[in-house]
C-alpha cells in the first residue's frame, strides 16, 4: 500500500545528490505506551511539536521513557494511543517500513550490518528505496566525506574493522544516505571517549546548522542537550514534560524544582556560553588586549577577563570593556525571562 | 513316654530339615536334581529365536540338576558366535552341521545325507578342538516360503514351481545369505533362475515373513522351523533339486569343556533326540508368535519331554 | 566522483599480506583433507585388488558391488539431509518469530523423540507399513537426524544481537527483507555447521539400509560380521568413513564460500 501523502512519497522520488530534504514540522499528541502486564503507563499522554528543521533534545534521568518516546515516532514501539503527525500527515498507521525509509534513525548500540561493507551498510536505505546504482554510489561517498571518512579507504571495509567513534559515524552517514527530513538519535554518541565525544558533538552541531533537518534527540547529558539542541524537553517519569523550551529558557528559568535539579549548579556562567559576541554592542577601534573571533561566545570572553585582559576585540568590528560585558549580560537574563 | 516323643520330634525334624534342604538345592521350580552340581559354564546362543530356545533348554537343564549356569545367549551373527566359544568367551552353543561344513570347514560339496554329513563335520572340528553332541532330527535348513494363496493360485508345490511365478516378482532375501557359499548365487544357478526374471530385495530376517505375508515379497528367505511359517499362513514347497545342505542342530563344546565335565557331557547327550520339527516349530512360534519368554518355553519343554521331573 | 582505491600497502603485517597469509591457514585443511581421502582410497583399493578372496568374499569384494553400495550410500546420505534440510531450516526460521516462538519447547521434544528411537526397529515398521526401499530408509534417516539442524537454526537465529535488527527495521526493511538479508546471512555460520553434523550423521545411520532394502554400505558391513569375514567388514567400514570424511570435506567447503565476509 503506498501512500501518496506529501511526507511518504517524498523520499520515494529520490532527492536529487546536491540538495538537502528540509526537515518536517513533527507533532506528537497524547503519545501514551502501555506494555502489556504492568501498572504504570512507559509513556504518558506525551503532547509537543516539533518545529521544522530544528534539533530537540529529550532530556532526563535513565527509565524517565525518553527513548521509548523517540522509538515510538518511527513505531518501532507502537503506541497504544494518540497520534503522530508529521509535515501535516497523520502517520499512526501508515505501513510502517515505509514511513522508516525516510526517517533517519541512529541508536546507541549502534547496529551496524556486520557482514556488509561500510559502503554497503551506508546504501541500505537508498537500496531499498530503488535508487539507482551510480547516484547510489556517489551518495555513499560524499556521506563518508561528510561524516570525516575517506571512502576510498573505509569503503570496502568491514564494520568489525572500525573504532567505536568511526563506526558511530558510519551511523550517521547511514541515517543520512536517503536525505531523510526527519533524524531520531538515542545517545549516539555514548559508546565513545569523552574527547571523541565532544568531537563528534562539534561536527554534528555543524553539520546540523548546515542540513537543517528536524532532529529528535534523546540524551541524559545535559551539557550534550545545552550544546546541540535548539529547544530541550525536560522529561521526568512516564515522559512528563517538566519544561520545553531554548537552552537559555531552561538554564535562566528553570519552570519546575525538578528542572532545577536537573540543571544542577551555576546556571548563570553556563548561561553565557550560549551567547555569541556577535550580539553585543562594542566600542570602536580595536585595544590592548586578545582578539576573539564573531562566533565566540560571552564565556571566552568572561574567561579573558579574569585572567586579566583590559579589553576584548572582537574581529574587527570593535573592542568590549568588562562594564560592556556586564550589561550585556543583565540584558541577556533579562531577555530570557 | 517322654523319649518316645523326643523320637518323634527328631524324625519329624530330620524330615523337615530334608525336605527345606533339597529345595534349598535347587534353584529351579522342578523337581530337585544333583546329578550336575560343582559344573560352572555359559552357554551362548546366536541371534535368532531358535538357535536362542536350544541353548535355554540347556541352560534350564543344567540348573535343575544344580550345575551353575552363566547366560550369555543372543550373540549376533554365526561366525562370531563360533569365535566367541573358540576364544574361550562362552563354552558351548548349538551350531547346524551345513553351517560348520560350509563356513567354517570351508567345504563346498552339498549332496552329503544328514548322518553322514554329521559324521564328517565332527571328524573335521577334531582339529579345531570342538566337540559335537548327538544331532537333532529336525532340518532347520534354509527354504523359501510363499503364501498359502499364491501357492494355489500359481500352482507352486515344489521350488522348480516357484519360477512359474509373474517375471519381476519380488524374492525377499537376508544380507548374510547373499554371501553365503551355499545362499542366494549358487540357488539361481542350480535352479536356472535369471536374474532379469525376478526383482531381489534385501531386508532384515524378522522383517521377511512379515513381508512375504504382506505382499512385499513374493517368496521370502526363511528357515525350515521357525514359527512364523504356519502361524502367518505360509507354506515351504518341496526341494526337488537337492540344493540347500543338511542343517541338523547339535550342542558343540570346546575339547577343554567336555573334558572338565563329562558327566555334563553324558547328561545333555539324550535332549537332540528329543526335538522333532513340529516340536521345534512348536517352541519358535510359542516365542516369535505368541511372545512368550524363551526361559519359560526351555522350562515348559523340559518338562513336557520327562527330561526334567 | 569517488576517489580511485589506495594503492595496497605490502610492508609485511600490512591488512592485505596477513590476509593471504591467513587465508591459507584457514583453508589448509580444506587442501589436506581431500588429498588424505584419497591417500586412504588409493590404499584400500590397493590391498583389495591384491587380497586372496573366498567365495564368500569376493561376493562382496568387487568392484560391481562396491561401486553399488557407495553410490546407493551417498543417495541415502545426500536424500536424507535434504530432507532434513528443507524441513529443519524453515522450521527453525518459523520457530524464531515472534507468533510461533512458543512452540518451539514441542517441536523440539519430537525432534529429541526421533533421535532417541531404536533405529532399526523404528525403520522395519515403516518399512512394513510404507514398503520397504529407499524412501522409507530415506524418511526414516531424516526423522533420526532432524534435531542437529533444528537446534542449530534456532540459535543461529536468537544469537544475532537484536539491535542489528531494530536497525534493519528502523532502516525501513520489511520483517521479510530483514531476514533475508540481515537475520538468515548472519546465521549461515552456525546453520552450515549443524549441517556438517548431520551429514555426518546420515552417513552412519545409512548403513542401516540393508534392514530394509535400501542398499548402502551396510551391505558390506552385516554380512562381513556375520559370517567373520573380516576384510568384508573392515573395508565396508573405512568406505563408510571415507564418504563421511568427504561429506565433512563438501560441508566445510561450502561453508567457508558461504560464510558472509564481514564475521
Amino acid at each position: 500500500m503506498v501512500s501518496s501523502s506529501s511526507f511518504v512519497a517524498l523520499q520515494l522520488q529520490g532527492g536529487s545528490v546536491s540538495n538537502t530534504t528540509q526537515g518536517q514540522e513533527i507533532r506528537l499528541e497524547k503519545l501514551t505506551k502501555r506494555y502489556p502486564n504492568t501498572t504504570k503507563d512507559a509513556v504518558s499522554e506525551f503532547n509537543l511539536t516539533i518545529p521544522a528543521g530544528e534539533c530537540v533534545v529529550f532530556v532526563g534521568p535513565s527509565g524517565c521513557g525518553k527513548t521509548t518516546t523517540m522509538k515510538m515516532i518511527n513505531r518501532i514501539i507502537e503506541p497504544t494511543s494518540g497520534r503522530i503527525v508529521i509535515g501535516g500527515e497523520d502517520v499512526t498507521k501508515s505501513p510502517a517500513h515505509e514511513l522508516r525509509r525516510n526517517i533517519g534513525y541512529v541508536i546507541q548500540q549502534i547496529g551496524l550490518f556486520p557482514h556488509m561493507s561500510i559502503a554497503d551498510n551506508v546504501a541500505t536505505v537508498p537500496q531499498l528505496l530503488g535508487w539507482e546504482k551510480n547516484k547510489t554510489r556517489a551518495r555513499v561517498n560524499e556521506l563518508l566525506d561528510l561524516v570525516g571518512l575517506d571512502p576510498s579507504e573505509y569503503g570496502s571495509r568491514y564494520p568489525k574493522q572500525l573504532s567505536g567513534g568511526q563506526q558511530q559515524r558510519v551511523g550517521v552517514a547511514r541515517a543520512l544516505a536517503a536525505d531523510p527530513a526527519v533524524l531520531l538519535m538515542d545517545e549516539p554518541f555514548g559508546a565513545t571517549d569523552p574527547i571523541t565525544r565532544v568531537r563528534l558533538q562539534k561536527e554534528f552541531r555543524a553539520l546540523q546548522r548546515e542540513l537543517k533537518k528536524t532532529v529528535v534527540f534523546v540524551t541524559h547529558d545535559f551539557e550534550e542537550a545545552l550544546l546541540l539542541g535548539d529547544r530541550i524537553a525536560v522529561l521526568s517519569d512516564q515522559s512528563q514534560v517538566e519544561q520545553y523550551g531554548t537552552p537559555l529558557e531552561i538554564l535562566s528559568a528553570p519552570a519546575t524544582k525538578k528542572v532545577e535539579s536537573f540543571v544542577g549548579e551555576a546556571a548563570s556562567v553556563r548561561m553565557l556560553g550560549l551567547v555569541s559576541l556577535s550580539s553585543v554592542t562594542l566600542a570602536p577601534g580595536t585595544g590592548d588586549g586578545p582578539t576573539l573571533q564573531e562566533g565566540a561566545t560571552l564565556r571566552e570572553a568572561m574567561e579573558g577577563f579574569i585572567t586579566g585582559a583590559k579589553v576584548i576585540n572582537v574581529g574587527t568590528r570593535g573592542h568590549l570593556t568588562f562594564e560592556a560585558l556586564q550589561s550585556a549580560i543583565s540584558s541577556t537574563r533579562k531577555g530570557a525571562q | 513316654m517322654q523319649v518316645k516323643s523326643h523320637k518323634v520330634v527328631a524324625i519329624a525334624a530330620a524330615i523337615a530339615l530334608a525336605v527345606v534342604g533339597s529345595a534349598a538345592t535347587s534353584s529351579s521350580a522342578n523337581a530337585a536334581g544333583t546329578s550336575l552340581k560343582g559344573v560352572s559354564v555359559i552357554v551362548g546362543s546366536k541371534d535368532f529365536t531358535e538357535s536362542i530356545v536350544l541353548s535355554k533348554i540347556v541352560k534350564q537343564f543344567i540348573l535343575a540338576n544344580g550345575g551353575k549356569v552363566v547366560d550369555k545367549t543372543n550373540i549376533k551373527g554365526s561366525s562370531t558366535t563360533r569365535e566367541a566359544m573358540v576364544s574361550g568367551d562362552i563354552n558351548m552353543y548349538w551350531e547346524y552341521t551345513g553351517t560348520a561344513w560350509l563356513v567354517y570347514q570351508k567345504q563346498t560339496d552339498v549332496n552329503i545325507a544328514p548322518d553322514v554329513l554329521y559324521k564328517k563335520v565332527v571328524a573335521g572340528d577334531k582339529a579345531a578342538k570342538v566337540t559335537w553332541l548327538p544331532m537333532t532330527s529336525f532340518n532347520d535348513t534354509y527354504a523359501w516360503a510363499i503364501t498359502k494363496a499364491n501357492a494355489t493360485k500359481y500352482g507352486v508345490k515344489t521350488y522348480s514351481d516357484l519360477k512359474k511365478l509373474p517375471a519381476g516378482s519380488a524374492w525377499c532375501v537376508e544380507s548374510e545369505f547373499q554371501s553365503r557359499p551355499d545362499g542366494w548365487a549358487g540357488f539361481k544357478k542350480a535352479y536356472s533362475i535369471a536374474d532379469s526374471s525376478i526383482t531381489t530385495k534385501v531386508l532384515d530376517t524378522g522383517a521377511i515373513y512379515q513381508a512375504t505375508k504382506d505382499g512385499q515379497c513374493m517368496v521370502g528367505e526363511v528357515f525350515a522351523t521357525d514359527g512364523r511359517i504356519g502361524a502367518l499362513g505360509l507354506m515351504v514347497p518341496q526341494e526337488d533339486i537337492s540344493y540347500f545342505p543338511p542343517y541338523n542342530a547339535a550342542l558343540t563344546m570346546t575339547d577343554a569343556t567336555a573334558k572338565k565335565y563329562p558327566q555334563l557331557v553324558k547328561a545333555l547327550a539324550p535332549i537332540a533326540a528329543k526335538i522333532s520339527n513340529a516340536t521345534m516349530q512348536n517352541l519358535n512360534a510359542r516365542v516369535d508368535v505368541l511372545g512368550e519368554d524363551a526361559d519359560t518355553v526351555a522350562k515348559s519343554f523340559l518338562t513336557a519331554s520327562g527330561l526334567v521331573k | 566522483m569517488p576517489k580511485a582505491l589506495a594503492q595496497p600497502n605490502l610492508t609485511a603485517g600490512s591488512m592485505y599480506s596477513q590476509s593471504a597469509r591467513l587465508i591459507f591457514k584457514r583453508h589448509r585443511s580444506l587442501i589436506i583433507q581431500p588429498l588424505l581421502i584419497l591417500a586412504l582410497s588409493a590404499a584400500l583399493a590397493i590391498t583389495l585388488s591384491r587380497a586372496h578372496l573366498d567365495v564368500i568374499e569376493k561376493v562382496t569384494i568387487n568392484q560391481k558391488f562396491i561401486f553399488r553400495a557407495i553410490q546407493d550410500h551417498l543417495i541415502l546420505s545426500f536424500a536424507s539431509a535434504a530432507v532434513i534440510l528443507a524441513v529443519a531450516i524453515p522450521a527453525g526460521i518459523l520457530l524464531t518469530r515472534r507468533r510461533y516462538k512458543k512452540f518451539t519447547p514441542i517441536v523440539l521434544i519430537l525432534a529429541n523423540i526421533g533421535q532417541a528411537f531404536p533405529a532399526v526397529g523404528v525403520l522395519i515398521i515403516a518399512g512394513i507399513l510404507f514398503g520397504f526401499g529407499k524412501p522409507i530408509a530415506i524418511f526414516s534417516f531424516a526423522a533420526f537426524g532432524i534435531l542437529p539442524i533444528l537446534r542449530n537454526t534456532i540459535v543461529g537465529l536468537q544469537e544475532i544481537d537484536p539491535f542489528i535488527i531494530e536497525s534493519a527495521l528502523g532502516m525501513g526493511m520489511t520483517p521479510k527483507q530483514a531476514l533475508r538479508q540481515i537475520e538468515l546471512p548472519l546465521a549461515v555460520p552456525v546453520i552450515l555447521a549443524g549441517v556438517r553434523t548431520t551429514l555426518i550423521l546420515t552417513v552412519g545411520v545409512a548403513t542401516l539400509g540393508v534392514f530394509v532394502n535400501g542398499g548402502g554400505l551396510g551391505t558390506l558391513i552385516i554380512p562381513g560380521l556375520k559370517l567373520n569375514r573380516e576384510l568384508v567388514l573392515v573395508t565396508g567400514g573405512i568406505l563408510t568413513v571415507i564418504v563421511a570424511f568427504t561429506m565433512d570435506w563438501l560441508a566445510r567447503a561450502a561453508e567457508e564460500l558461504l560464510r558472509p565476509r564481514g564475521i
